[in-house]
């Protein structure tokens, strides 16, 4: 079969897939055509949070990715490496870790309250921004870490020998590749977060922090209006679409895979060198600190948790082997630039949406709780695709082109050319991306919170429910758990995709 | 016999000519750097298409099949083997069984193996192999497709003087022994003059000949000026 065949199949399939849920919930349930005030503050919400936290991480990450550039100190290769964690930490390991340091009884509060200063709250707008910050600037930092990286050594030689003035440094070094870097490092991490459920969840709430995938959450679960939650999975699609689309018009960020550090002729001051140590310790601080208390405080109790974390736990390491399983062999079929089109598309679509339509879809069928797992699989397999096409287009592209010759001279297409060629020279995208893959499901707080019941929980869900009932020491332990699991199962994709 | 039946192959402003038959057995294909040597024997073997014409292998029709339908084998310049593969892996592609190397295929890859002079390096990467022995397991796996013609896209341009002569000989005894029409190109005179063949001149757009190679390469020969 031709490779522009099994492309279009594949994304004929997943515009199914996609589509299809929410096709069959407007046919459920109608339509409704008016925005309520609710309705609307979600949209507000959603757009102004997302603003937020985009801005405040691309601002933040030009201090921290120009002391990174200009400090070389021992260690600093790993903490790069480290910066991508946080995108693979499960949002809700990350929220409790958060909570931990920022919340009423936190770290930093503590230590406000002893120097008589007010105190931070964690729940509401500015803790969603908080989170959201968390996740991304470490994004933010290393994509602009790579193009600051990228500006000739000999620049930084010319401008030193021209004695510039600060302004005039910056306006000849830095400012070019800020102004083509930082608008696409805004409008990615604006289109995640515009999407965003687990912190808002979590951490948002209420009727001044609810964005529209939490509004759709609640319409379906608590007021049973199908119909608004339709409404409300158009109005997503819409806004990240729309997002999609116009950030085609800036100029993209390179993707980040690893960074080779160069080693530039910055004469700095003492000055200047003290203030880089302090960005840089205070930025490890911020990313690292809820992580870490999760492990500190989490040890104590995770020998002892109850049989039913474990159980989760098992749920969440089978749906994480299907998902990510199914991302990476779509991702293979989409790895072209017409098929990363459509494997985007995952990005715009609510998974809430996804499971709900699928859910009452299943319903006329038999008891939908019976495929919880496959579903809650075959959705995050569909969140965590754009990631996994991404990973996997640069390299799928350039394997066709050096080997397109030889191939066909010695008659080898098909079936045979992707065992031998395709899935070989690919394999260690295809661990890195299904180790991605295994733990963004992993920490997954999406689909399953619609199928979740007593009897069916994943991990994540269990520790949402164990902070609900505030049982704190074993939702920590449980954290510490997910994180390893998480950690552990990317590693391990990722180490196999290398050995093989 | 191969034949050209009023060519054109146009890449952008470039235009090639081609108007003739080529004889069995050993030729050179002669021409400077840009003359479209490599183009012509792309289009021959299916790797580029003919803006007009027709080519015919023994009366048969073939411009119009796909290259693995065509009886032709190539080997390029570089990139003959896939790095990831062993010799016996790469080879394998070319026999029955395509997913696994059989019993029967290693042994009768390993005969092939015996004539190029390489059976021990069997299981070797490409990258635990010298240039000379990479061109050797092409060679081989070419002999493997039993196709009649055999295309060499200046295959022993990088290797030393020495070893490009012992592997021209070692092609003109093997294309003798199997019955296998050769076309080699080559920018170095030299090469088509250790063997006794024939020459096609790549010149002014279109492609000349063949001629004996002993006549293309006389002072008044079509080499003329490109000597």
């Amino acid at each position: 079969m031709a490779r522009s065949t099994v492309t279009i199949i594949c994304s004929v399939f997943l515009v199914g897939l996609l589509l299809g849920p929410l096709i069959f919930l407007i046919n459920f349930s109608g339509l409704s055509l008016s925005l309520s005030n609710s309705d609307i503050a979600a949209i507000k919400f959603t757009f102004v949070q997302a603003a937020y936290s985009a801005t405040l991480s691309t601002i933040l990450a030009i201090p921290v990715a120009k002391a990174l550039l200009r400090q070389n100190f021992w260690g600093k290769r790993f903490v790069v490496l480290i910066l991508g964690a946080p995108f693979i930490l499960p949002v809700i390991v990350a929220v409790l870790g958060l909570i931990l340091v920022f919340g009423n009884n936190g770290i930093v509060n503590n230590l406000l309250n002893l120097i008589g200063l007010g105190s931070v709250k964690i729940y509401g707008f500015w803790g969603v921004i908080l989170a959201h910050v968390f996740f991304n600037l470490p994004l933010a930092i290393r994509i602009l870490l790579q193009a600051l990286n990228d500006v000739p050594g000999e620049h930084y030689r010319l401008v030193s020998s021209l004695k510039l003035s600060f302004t005039q440094n910056f306006l000849a070094l830095e400012w070019p590749v800020l102004k083509k870097v930082c608008p696409g490092i805004w409008a990615v991490i604006f289109a995640i977060c515009l999407s965003s459920f687990a912190v808002a969840l979590t951490l948002g709430g209420g009727p001044k922090a609810t964005t529209v995938e939490l509004a759709i959450y609640q319409s379906f679960f608590y007021d049973l209006d199908f119909s608004k939650a339709a409404q409300l999975a158009l109005v997503q699609i819409v806004l990240v679409f729309g997002v999609v689309v116009a950030s085609q018009f800036i100029v993209k960020p390179k993707t980040v895979f690893g960074l080779d550090i160069k080693i530039s002729n910055h004469n700095l001051s003492d000055f200047q060198k003290i203030i880089d140590t302090v960005v840089i310790i205070i930025t490890l601080l911020f990313i690292f600190t809820p992580i870490l208390v999760i492990f500190f405080y989490g040890f104590a109790d995770v020998f002892s948790l109850p049989p039913s974390v474990f159980k989760a736990a098992s749920l969440s390491i089978q749906i994480a082997i299907l998902s990510s399983f199914l991302s990476v062999f779509l991702g293979l079929c989409l790895a072209t630039n017409m098929g990363e089109i459509f494997g985007s598309l995952g990005i715009a679509i609510s998974p809430i949406v996804m499971g709900a339509g699928t859910f009452l879809m299943l319903k006329n069928f038999g008891n939908p709780y019976l495929l919880a797992v496959p579903v809650t699989a075959m959705v995050n397999a569909l969140v965590s695709l754009p990631f996994v096409i991404r990973i996997l287009k640069p390299s799928a592209i350039e394997i066709r082109t050096e080997f397109e010759n030889l191939s066909r001279s010695v008659g080898l297409n098909g079936i045979y050319w992707v065992w031998w060629v395709f899935l070989r020279r690919l394999k260690r995208q295809i661990g890195f991306s299904l180790g991605v893959a295994s733990a963004l499901s992993m920490g997954d707080l999406g689909v399953i919170v619609l199928f979740g019941s007593g009897e069916i929980a994943t991990l994540p869900l269990k520790i949402y429910q164990l902070m609900g009932s505030y049982r704190v020491d074993e939702a920590l332990a449980s954290a510490l758990l997910l994180s390893l699991l998480a950690f552990g199962s990317f590693a391990l994709f990722d180490k196999l995709g290398r050995a093989l | 016999m191969i034949r050209f039946e009023d060519v054109i192959i146009e890449i952008g402003e470039f235009r090639l000519a081609a108007n003739m038959t080529v004889p069995k057995g050993f030729t050179s294909v002669i021409g400077q750097s840009g003359a479209g040597k490599s183009t012509l024997l792309s289009a021959l073997s299916g790797h580029r298409p003919l803006t007009s014409g027709k080519i015919f292998v023994d009366e048969t029709r073939i411009d119009l099949l796909s290259p693995n339908k065509r009886p032709c084998s190539i080997i390029f310049q570089e990139f003959n083997l896939f790095p990831h593969l062993s010799i016996v892996q790469n080879l394998n592609l070319v026999c029955g069984n395509k997913f696994f190397v059989s019993e029967s295929s290693r042994e009768k890859i390993k005969r092939v193996l015996e004539k190029v002079g390489i059976v021990e390096l069997i299981d070797r990467l490409p990258s635990e192999m010298s240039g000379g022995q990479q061109s050797r397991a092409a060679l081989a796996r070419a002999l493997l497709q039993r196709n009649p013609i055999l295309l060499l896209d200046e295959p022993f341009s990088a290797l030393g003087p020495n070893q490009k002569s012992e592997l021209i000989h070692l092609v003109d005894n093997l294309s003798k022994e199997q019955d296998i029409t050769v076309l080699l190109i080559t920018h170095d005179p030299k090469d088509a003059q250790q063997i006794a063949g024939h020459c096609l001149v790549l010149k002014d757009q279109s492609v000349l000949g063949p001629f004996e190679t002993s006549v293309a390469l006389d002072e008044d020969g079509p080499l003329k000026g490109y000597l």
